[in-house]
């Protein structure tokens, strides 16, 4: 216990841009792919954190004057900042769980695979961050990696089991053979959409209501581009916050907010380059060894997020969910950097509806009010992540969260260990 | 795309941006449902993922930019 504690010491002085990159190059040549790629692919995975870092601290550094003045002007206090799952991903994969989270839930799935257990291979990496949160919440409050890395397991293991589960529905609905989705946040909305269509099935009249979405888009969807949807929320907030006093800060806060959403996937699109090859290197592997086994191939959410129901709630949740966050009792979030991926939060809405906006609408905000609740438990976590990640805050910063990390499995774990600590 | 020696330039954005940043592009290649009519041809971009069908997605891509090339 003392050795591994040591050793991972050791290797997360390292730092996760050194390390993950070494893991990465270290999967890829045990999946057997060539050298070259590999070494290509750690170093990719390097830089890009480095890049988005440079990004992350744009972000907070422009905001937090935001909030703290949104606190002394208007007594919102709302001390808990989301600052998206990008952050929220980089902050997860940087603790001492998170640099070897990828190697433990690749394993798990493995283990699962051999013993038929799953029919799921999850090449969708990034997304193991959900895992690396859950792991890194319960080491916070146990102090015991060995307890951190064994919950990210299970929540690895639980999302391969509902990926299976969904996985035939999730296929017709979007016309997707041979996918099914594990993605770590979104195998948790299942059972809040079910329940919610489960009351909304027995409720007369409102059962049947249907809405159009196809205005939606043509009307709003310049709100889908981030670079506007940031700009506008600096706007927003910056004014709220009292900055229309400032016209200089103010203009210069926006626009720095929409740089910043709009840089951050462009950043995620090298981490995505690197960790392909990770899942090709994966998929040609599973093809070598399990030949013959049928198995699904396990992506991440965002290829169900152009179904138009989805896109225009996407559209349509944003101010709901901003209202939703001022007026719920015990939120201290405030919605900031997933508003421009709710999206994601009703990507299984349409497909367990049948296509329903209305539904969409009405457990997005399910969904949201849920997911702000349980970020609002997790209190101070992902900023003692950060924090003891080498990450410097501001002093006397807000704390951090991201509503994608807001999933009730992490969430009963965290009280769990709380439980045991 | 080089191996055919077809000069392409990639532009990348999300699906819910697209509608924004269609200037000068002549075909879509999405990862997820486009859900409107961009007027330009969209091509399903799944089999990238997942291995499947990535032979024909890749031909029918590569004879649909001739064609356009050609017009031109």
């Amino acid at each position: 216990m003392e050795i591994i504690s040591k050793v991972s010491g050791a290797l997360t002085s390292l730092g996760a841009s050194v390390l993950i990159p070494i893991f990465i190059f270290i999967i890829c040549m045990v999946f057997g792919a060539k050298l070259k790629k590999s070494l290509m692919a750690g170093l990719t995975f390097g830089a890009a954190y480095i890049g988005l870092n440079l990004v992350i601290n744009l972000m907070i550094t422009t905001v937090n004057p935001m909030v703290t003045a949104l606190a002394d002007n208007l007594g919102v206090k709302k001390d808990i900042l989301d600052v998206g799952w990008a952050v929220g991903s980089a902050v997860a994969y940087s603790t001492k769980c998170g640099v070897l989270i990828i190697l433990v839930s690749l394993g798990v799935n493995i283990l699962m695979l051999a013993t038929k257990t799953t029919k799921t291979l999850n090449v969708d990496i990034w997304n193991f961050w959900n895992h690396a949160f859950t792991a890194s919440v319960v080491y916070i409050v146990t102090g015991n990696l060995i307890i951190g890395l064994a919950a990210g397991a299970v929540h690895a293991a639980f999302c391969l089991v509902m990926a299976d589960r969904t996985a035939e529905r999730v296929q017709k609905f979007y016309k997707i053979p041979g996918v099914s989705i594990p993605q770590g946040w979104v195998v948790t909305s299942i059972p809040i959409i079910n329940g919610v269509n489960w009351v909304l099935d027995r409720i007369p009249i409102i059962k049947d209501i249907e809405w159009d979405e196809k205005h939606i888009q043509e009307k709003w969807g310049i709100f889908g581009s981030p670079l506007v949807l940031g700009t506008t929320l600096g706007l927003i907030l910056g004014c709220v916050a009292g900055y229309w006093k400032d016209i200089p800060t103010l203009l210069n806060s926006a626009i720095s907010i929409g740089a910043v959403m709009m840089i951050i996937p462009k950043f995620i699109a090298l981490f995505m380059e690197s960790l392909t090859v990770v899942s090709d290197a994966a998929k040609k592997f599973m093809d070598k060894h399990f030949k013959g086994r049928e198995f699904y191939v396990g992506l991440d959410s965002a290829i169900l997020i152009g179904h138009p129901v989805t896109v225009a709630s996407a559209i349509i949740l944003i101010p709901i969910v901003l209202v939703v966050a001022m007026i719920l009792p015990g939120n201290r979030v405030l919605p900031f950097g997933d508003l421009a991926s709710l999206a994601y939060f009703v990507a299984l809405v349409p497909c367990l509806s049948k296509g329903n906006l209305f539904r969409s609408i009405i457990s997005g905000i399910v969904i949201m009010s849920i997911v702000l609740l349980i970020c609002s438990s997790f209190g101070a976590s992902m900023t003692t992540m950060a924090v003891d990640a080498g990450y410097s805050l501001p002093k006397g910063a807000v704390d951090i969260t991201a509503l994608s990390a807001g999933n009730w499995l992490t969430w009963i774990f965290y009280k769990i260990a709380g439980i045991f600590a | 795309m080089n191996e055919h020696g077809i000069p392409v330039s990639i532009m990348t954005c999300s699906v819910n941006d697209l509608a924004n940043r269609l200037t000068g592009c002549d075909v879509i290649l999405s990862t997820a449902q486009v859900a409107f009519d961009p007027g330009i041809p969209v091509f399903d971009g799944l089999p990238l993922l997942t291995g499947v069908g990535e032979e024909e997605l890749l031909e029918d891509l590569q004879k649909t930019i001739q064609e356009i090339t050609e017009k031109d």
